[in-house]
């Protein structure tokens, strides 16, 4: 880290056209985050076209903007209406939609934006003082240790796995169960795809999610119209309250540095991180008997770990010309066609253009905390519209978030079919966020494992004998038994309260 | 009562748009008309399907070229990206659009892969073609601390150590896999191939060192190549590149090896022929046009025009190499 | 809830065992014996474990508490189910009829449905919500929404 070459990159941002347009980024970031069905990739690959004709500097700056308020934008349709914007904040519904149903969204959505902007200065400041190391640390994931990071992630199913473990797992076996539709990732064999090409490539993500959560909850909202009352957000400041900061700020901080590493690990972004760093956040709580019904520091841990991602996903793209992510890929992209090649010689050719990324990515993330914090009252008024309107309106958003991403009515329609499957699920008590889980670890971890030994030529010894992956895959036991303690103990708590 | 007047209401939306949908079939018909006069082309937006995702290496080149040929087209041409399949589904809308002009595909290597595969109904015959734009070849590429430093030195090693060296590819038969599956087969050794989901992931595996080697384009590789992390043996393609001029040609080694990916560019079968025309002398100019080449220089593509014809040499020749390769790597039917 | 655990159990069960069948048509892998049936079929494993589980605890009438029933005649229940086929028709008329005039009636449809009488309103909104997402998808980030041919 160089304070005088750091100034300078500085220097070179705070002039007032890159400001503005950061600004834009952020602001259309947040906006596509929160629309169901736009992701941050899709942000930044829409308007990486548009900076050609700017300087690196200005344009890159702006791409991470966007970066940046996309990972928090879809924390507000996540706490507002049970839709995650985007997959990062799927996790952060699970205590976000809950505060707001009590009336709380104000305090969810400050604590989002607030433990966004923690999440985000965090990353940024192990990126600059960390890059080489951590990424040397990075350098050494390979497939096993892919397949165990995928094992200890999919040991979280059972602490999000809500009143019954038994039916979390079975959730989480179905959400693997689905994932494994499509080309098979070794053999390039059609598994379960009934003869569609869109199923060649696995389940689309995005609608799957779209129908699980948005349009579950939105027939639960048509069914319930007459009997449920409406919901008013009461406002009464921005900035979350120091009893609230107080309580969550060693959350954001942890949850903060484990989504910078997880971000950094090429292939593994702020889903994951946000995942994390929620049942991190349970784990250590002193009553994890809230996390579900509305927990601040659950919107919170989820919500920096998310965030802390964008630096961590950045170590590796600058570093090692890899990208950390599937943004930080049409990064990569956008970089190569300003004529920047990431990677080592960036350091030794390009400080200067290195350190004004930095520069960008701090400026980003202040301007994101401004954005955030004077967005609040506007956002949380989408609550307080009439349900009559407001569902019919979401039911479009969720139709045209599922078709947009791959410009596909299939989409569409897998959309819906996951709806009333999320609708049965939800209202029999089966937790939807492990099929979630699922659907993302599944694939890394059936490929990776098959990957790895392919490798080693069948060799199964390699899972122990590689120190990360052996710590991982003994943290990922660990978990699995200790949650699974807890969390039975927990739900016997629970049911014992209900009867009292 | 609710009930009925509910029930009512569906009939009438169905009854509506029932209505609607009647409507407008006989306009389509009209629509056509105009194209089989021959000069009036193109008289509204083009529509230029791209089968993979925006932000991507192919979506940026159909980017790139179709806001270039809007000037000589004297039309907007709107990009969409219909993804999915590994390119399936993009190819198959691209074939099921009216066959007016109206519709462009921008067709890639994976549309001479998928077929030997049985997973496609269709081939590159189905297509009217345009024009091909560009050509990568595959780059043997190795781990800096590799115990060899040649090809020569590679497939000595590879003789030695049947089936020990692991080549990482972008995914079980996507064009990198056959790459590997090609060279070993003229080479006469035997690889380990593994899949990644694409290449940038199999290039972190080499730089981390975890596998031998991969058989990559060289832009995906150049930041590391450059900074010295990795090692090109050799390349694919007919003459030493411009960029890396040092590395030999697998051809001047002397074996019989020059393959890599393709774009171009391709209309449904029976689109008339003065469209093509149009078509193809549009998206030529835009190819020559200076932001393009610049484009294609930094982005580090390697262009590789033919014209109609040609190009359809080219594939007669190159599909029946791509099946042969995949049946000897076990992924043709 | 032990109805409906049970059902599930047994949807597991089908599941499962659809699985099985079809993953003994997948090509094998001997060499590693890991093929692309390897993964499928422990999970159907554990499905069965699971969903056999869940059943016996429903039988044994361990099961969770009752959640709301499902009645068919359910004012609530009728709505869902009107605004799904209402769904299905906008869907399998968006590509013929275009995503204006259909979103435009569709959302007429729901709000009705959802007791809004307030007329003027519910043209308003409508038209303004279906104009201003077309905008956004389309031209500020180019993404087509199929146009049928009101456009």
């Amino acid at each position: 880290m160089d304070l005088g070459l750091f100034i300078d990159g500085l220097v070179n941002i705070l002039q007032i056209n890159t400001l503005l347009l950061i600004i834009a980024g952020v602001i259309g970031g947040i906006m596509i985050g929160a629309l169901p069905g736009l992701t941050a990739t899709m942000g930044v690959a829409l308007l990486v076209p548009f900076t050609f004709g700017l300087p690196v500097e200005q344009g890159v700056s702006m791409l991470l903007g966007i970066f940046c308020g996309a990972m928090y934008g879809g924390s507000i349709s996540a706490i507002l209406i049970r839709t995650p914007g985007t997959p990062s904040a799927a996790a952060t519904l699970l205590d976000g939609y809950p505060l707001a149903q009590k009336g709380e969204a104000g305090r969810a959505l400050s604590m989002s934006i607030f433990a966004s902007f923690c999440g985000g200065m965090i990353s940024f400041i192990m990126m600059v003082i960390l890059s080489p190391q951590i990424s040397k640390f990075a350098l050494n994931f390979s497939a096993p240790e892919y397949f165990a990071l995928a094992v200890f992630g999919l040991s979280i199913i059972i602490s999000v796995s809500g009143n019954s473990v038994l039916k979390g797992i079975m959730a989480g076996v179905f959400g693997l169960m689905i994932a494994s539709i499509g080309l098979d990732p070794v053999s390039g064999f059609p598994r379960f795809t009934f003869g569609f090409m869109n199923l060649f490539e696995g389940p689309p993500f995005i609608p799957t999610l779209i129908g699980l959560f948005a349009f579950s909850e939105v027939f639960k909202g048509v069914e319930k119209i007459v009997t449920q009352a409406k919901v008013e957000a009461k406002i009464t400041r921005l900035l979350p309250s120091r009893a609230d900061i107080k309580k969550c700020w060693k959350t954001i901080v942890k949850s903060s540095i484990l989504g910078s590493f997880i971000g950094s690990i090429p292939g593994a972004g702020g889903d994951i991180a946000a995942f994390v760093g929620y049942s991190e956040a349970k784990r250590t709580s002193k009553n994890p008997e809230n996390f579900g019904k509305g927990e601040i520091q659950g919107v919170a841990a989820a919500e920096a770990g998310n965030n802390g991602c964008t630096g961590g996903a950045m170590i590796p793209l600058l570093s090692l010309g890899v990208p950390g992510d599937a943004v930080t890929a049409v990064l990569l992209g956008a970089f190569i066609m300003q004529g920047i090649r990431p990677g080592p010689l960036l350091y030794r050719d390009h400080i200067d253009v290195v350190y004004s990324i930095f520069a960008g990515l701090m400026i980003a993330n202040i301007c994101l905390l401004i954005c955030g914090l004077l967005g609040i009252r506007f956002f949380a008024r989408i609550i307080s519209i009439n349900r009559n309107i407001l569902l019919p309106v979401i039911f479009v958003l969720s139709i045209v978030g599922s078709y947009a991403m791959r410009n596909s009515l299939f989409d569409v329609w897998f959309a819906l079919l996951f709806g009333i499957i999320g609708y049965f699920m939800q209202r029999y008590d089966f937790p939807a966020s492990p099929i979630l889980l699922a659907l993302i670890l599944g694939p890394m971890a059936e490929s990776n494992l098959r990957r790895a030994l392919i490798v080693s030529q069948g060799d199964y010894s390699v899972f122990i004998t590689r120190p990360i992956c052996a710590v991982l895959l003994f943290l990922a036991l660990l978990s699995l038994i200790t949650s699974t303690i807890r969390q039975l103990r927990l739900q016997k708590k629970m049911r014992q309260e209900a009867s009292l | 009562m609710k009930k009925l007047v509910a029930i009512l209401l569906i009939g009438f939306l169905v009854l509506f748009m029932a209505g609607c949908g009647q409507s407008d079939a006989p306009k389509q018909g009209e629509a056509q008309q105009p194209e089989e006069k021959k000069i009036d082309f193109p008289t509204k937006p083009v529509t230029m399907i791209v089968p993979w995702a925006a932000g991507g290496g192919t979506d940026a080149v159909a980017r790139g070229l179709s806001k270039a040929a809007e000037e000589f087209l004297g039309q907007t041409i709107t990009v969409n990206n219909i993804t999915g399949g590994g390119g399936a589904v993009g190819f198959g809308s691209g074939l099921s659009a009216q066959p007016d002009g109206y519709t462009v595909t921008m067709i890639t290597f994976e549309l001479i892969s998928l077929p030997p595969q049985g997973l496609v109904p269709f081939t590159y015959k189905d297509y009217d073609l345009l024009m091909r734009v560009n050509m990568d070849p595959a780059a043997l590429t190795v781990h800096k601390d590799a115990p060899y430093n040649t090809l020569e030195e590679f497939i000595q090693y590879a003789k030695e150590n049947p089936g020990k060296i692991s080549v990482g590819n972008s995914g079980p038969g996507s064009v990198w896999h056959i790459a590997a599956g090609l060279f070993a087969e003229k080479a006469g050794i035997e690889l380990n191939n593994v899949p990644y989901d694409g290449a940038a992931p199999a290039v972190t595996a080499l730089v981390g060192n975890h596998i031998g080697a991969v058989t990559v384009s060289p832009a995906e590789v150049q930041g590391q190549v450059e900074a010295g992390d990795l090692k090109m043996l050799a390349v694919m393609s007919e003459e030493r590149l411009a960029n890396f001029p040092d590395v030999p040609t697998f051809k001047e080694l002397g074996y019989d090896v020059a393959f890599g990916t393709w774009r171009g560019l391709a209309v449904p079968k029976g689109t008339p022929e003065e469209v093509r025309t149009i078509l193809a002398d549009a998206f030529k100019k835009a190819y020559d046009t200076e932001t393009f080449q610049t484009f294609a220089k930094n982005s580090g593509l390697g262009l590789a025009y033919l014209n109609a014809d040609d190009f359809k040499a080219y594939l007669d020749q190159a599909s029946v190499d791509v099946a042969e390769v995949m049946k000897a790597l076990g992924l043709a039917k | 809830m032990k109805k409906a655990d049970i059902i599930a159990g047994l949807l597991g069960l089908a599941l499962s065992f659809y699985i099985i069948v079809q993953s003994g048509k997948f090509p094998e892998d001997h060499v590693l014996l890991l093929g692309p049936s390897f993964f499928p079929r422990i999970l159907a494993g554990l499905m069965v474990v699971m969903s056999t589980v869940l059943i016996i605890k429903a039988l044994l009438g361990k099961s969770a508490p009752t959640a709301e029933k499902l009645y068919i005649k359910d004012p609530g229940i009728q709505r869902s189910i009107i605004t799904l086929i209402a769904t299905v028709i906008y869907l399998l008329l968006l590509k013929r009829v275009g995503f204006i005039v259909d979103t435009i009636v569709y959302l007429m449809f729901l709000m009705y449905l959802l007791k809004l009488r307030d007329y003027l309103k519910m043209v308003l909104v409508a038209v303004g919500v279906t104009f201003a997402v077309y905008y956004v998808f389309k031209v500020a980030l180019n993404i087509a929404l199929p146009l049928g041919f009101w456009g």
